[in-house]
């Protein structure tokens, strides 16, 4: 064993790992070969194998309605691909057709044109039937709660178990454990009318998730919820994600509720999907312009007025970046080395789940070859850099 | 206010009271019984509602504008036949159940229908999302939700009944009507006229009153 190239000189499951039963061996080795590091790497399946197996795939999705005097295009060859475990956010303004995409995939609204596929099984092709069964394992929230105001919070609760056959006794202890998960159980028998939009919200949450679903579509569901309490309830999704591994599908017109818990989105206008990936990705490099002007909702934005003087010995630049980039100092570095001045406009720093993105207004000044060669330097170091001008 | 006309305030009025009773409650029950199931498919046939079908809901709504298009005192003289058929006579506070019935079915209808329609659209399409079949969404969703609106319409129905069920007292059929008629037009008898006249707003009064209770005993809203 020499040092400086490491190999694996073990292997075991990770319980085995876990307790710890390093070989005699392997402890003698490490007492003679100093300087050799024996390092034991966890490398964990047990979370979810199921993560990243196909969950959703929207395929060349069209919706027209047509009626009486104009077609509307509600949807345009709408291609998306969720993945299990995902919190897959579409996002995009009034109209885009958010709605009638998530409405697509259980069918409370019949696409044009396309497949759906929810687990495999393409829902364009189900039966009535077939269809109630598939729809029972796809819950469903929205904007105004659509709760059965005749039924207290348990009644709500109870329903999808009732329509599906649960034995009175199950429902009982199901209802317990939602209860406890959404923290209502001091609201058991009392109406919706007597509670708040959160907490109706929270039942909703928990009728939808009654009958165990695998996907969660959420329609605008914290659009009529005030900033702290749609905190609250995204918390509580992340949370279900997370506990249960359930898939999650949030379409909403606020890239906040985007920042704060998805993991993909996608960016919908006039019909049509004109981007989608990560969100960390999207965040740091947006190229469509609906979605930079998303993006610069929830980020920091130059006033105008910083365009208007211009300088040839000047250049307004945008940098953006994401993940370990942004931890090092590449901007000192490159004030050093190519000696020009960097005055920072604005910026700022997010952070988006485990990921970090930067975005940073700079006007650099100094000769101009010199900041062309800055921004090569920038370019190479994995730094996006956007040239402002008016 | 003579001795005489207590004397008949006392044998007419209870056995009286009880026949528009009768005939306003069984033509009720008769009523719902074929409205009812009239107004939910009215509702779930419409277009965009869980069960699209154009051509039932336009022949249906066709025969409840043609039912509720008669004038009652022609309906009743109408289907003299058909009455006979079924309680083997024409005349009295039984057989006067029939048309004041048929009469309020298609009534009852839209007022189902009414009540139905009022019922948020997201609500039922929560249940559709869930996996409830046709069924389902009408006895858990439909009905239960609709409750309180139903109750006040059903109110509205049996206070129609109770007019309509004078007008079966020309037919001799029994009843507050007949009262009116016999003793106050035939023999010109304001006492006994005003007694029933007073009656009836009373019963009017009790009936809106405890209808009005219960809507809003089960109304959660
Ligand atoms: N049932 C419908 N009939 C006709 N047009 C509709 C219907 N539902 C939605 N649309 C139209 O489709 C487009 C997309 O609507 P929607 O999916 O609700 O958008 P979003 O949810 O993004 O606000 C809009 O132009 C809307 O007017
Ligand atoms: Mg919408």
């Amino acid at each position: 064993m020499k040092p400086g190239n490491p190999h694996i000189c073990e292997g075991a499951n990770s319980s085995c790992v876990f307790s710890s039963k390093m070989r005699e061996k392997h402890r003698s080795l490490f007492r003679r070969e100093r300087g050799c590091f024996i390092v034991r790497v966890y490398i964990s399946f047990d979370y979810d194998i199921e993560r990243g197996k196909s969950m959703i795939r929207i395929q060349n999705v069209s919706k027209t309605f047509t009626g009486a005097q104009d077609t509307v295009h509600a949807l345009q060859n709408v291609n998306i691909h969720v993945e299990k475990g995902d919190i897959f956010g579409i996002v995009g303004l009034s109209g885009a057709g958010k709605s009638t995409l998530v409405r697509c995939i259980n069918r409370l609204e019949e696409p044009t044109q396309g497949t759906i596929l929810v687990g495999g099984k393409d829902v364009t092709k189900l039966t009535d039937k077939e269809l109630r069964t598939m729809r029972k394992k796809i819950g469903m929230i929205f904007q105004h709660f659509n709760l059965l105001s005749c039924r207290t919070v348990a009644g709500n609760i109870a329903y999808p178990m009732e329509i599906d056959g649960v034995s009175s006794r199950d429902r009982e202890e199901r209802m317990k454990e939602l209860l406890f998960l959404v923290e209502l159980e001091d609201k058991m028998n009392v109406y919706p009318a007597q509670l708040s939009g959160g907490q109706k919200q929270r039942v909703g949450i928990a009728r939808a998730l009654a009958n165990h679903p695998d996907v969660l579509l959420c329609d605008e569901a914290t659009s009529a919820l005030d900033p702290k309490t749609t905190k609250a309830i995204l918390k509580l999704l992340k949370q279900i994600n997370e506990k249960l591994g359930l898939t999650i599908v949030i379409i909403t017109h606020e890239m906040e509720v985007i920042k704060e818990i998805c993991t993909k989105v996608a960016v919908m206008e006039g019909g049509e999907v004109v981007e989608q990936g990560w969100v960390a990705d999207v965040f740091a490099n947006p190229t469509h312009d609906t979605t930079k002007s998303f993006v610069q909702t929830v980020t920091h934005e130059v006033p105008a007025e910083f365009f208007s003087h211009q300088d040839p010995t000047k250049e307004l630049l945008r940098l953006s970046f994401k993940g370990s980039c942004a931890k090092q100092p590449i901007l000192s570095q490159m004030i050093r080395k190519f000696d020009v001045d960097a005055n920072i406009l604005l910026g700022g720093v997010d952070h988006l789940q485990q990921m970090i993105v930067g975005n940073l207004v700079v006007e650099l000044s100094g000769e101009p070859d010199k900041i062309v060669k800055a921004v090569e330097f920038l370019k190479d170091h994995q730094v996006q850099c956007e040239v402002l001008r008016l | 206010m003579t001795a005489e006309n207590i004397k008949l305030m006392i044998n007419l009025l209870p056995i009286e009271t009880w026949n528009t009773i009768y005939m306003v409650l069984s033509a009720t029950l008769i009523a719902v019984l074929m409205g009812l199931p009239i107004g939910i498919l009215l509702v779930i046939s419409e277009k965009n509602h869980i069960r699209e079908m154009p051509l039932i809901n336009g022949i249906l709504s066709f025969i409840v504008n043609v039912g509720r298009s008669f004038p009652f005192i022609i309906l009743m003289i109408a289907i003299i036949p058909f009455t006979r058929f079924i309680v083997g006579k024409s005349l009295g506070t039984t057989a006067a159940i029939v048309p004041l019935a048929i009469a309020a079915a298609p009534f009852v209808a839209r007022v189902i229908e009414t009540s139905l329609k009022e019922i948020d659209k997201g609500i039922i399409e929560a249940a559709v999302s869930m996996g409830s079949n046709t069924w389902q969404i009408i006895v858990k969703v439909l009905l239960p939700e609709a409750l309180p609106s139903i109750v006040l319409g059903i109110t509205l129905t049996i206070v129609n009944l109770v007019g309509y069920s004078a007008m079966a007292g020309v037919m001799g059929g029994g009843g507050l009507g007949k009262v009116a008629i016999q003793y106050g037009y035939q023999r010109y008898n304001g006492f006994l006229m005003t007694i029933t006249v007073i009656e009836l707003i009373i019963l009017v009064q009790l009936i809106q009153w405890i209808g009005n209770y219960i809507s809003k005993s089960i109304n959660k809203k």
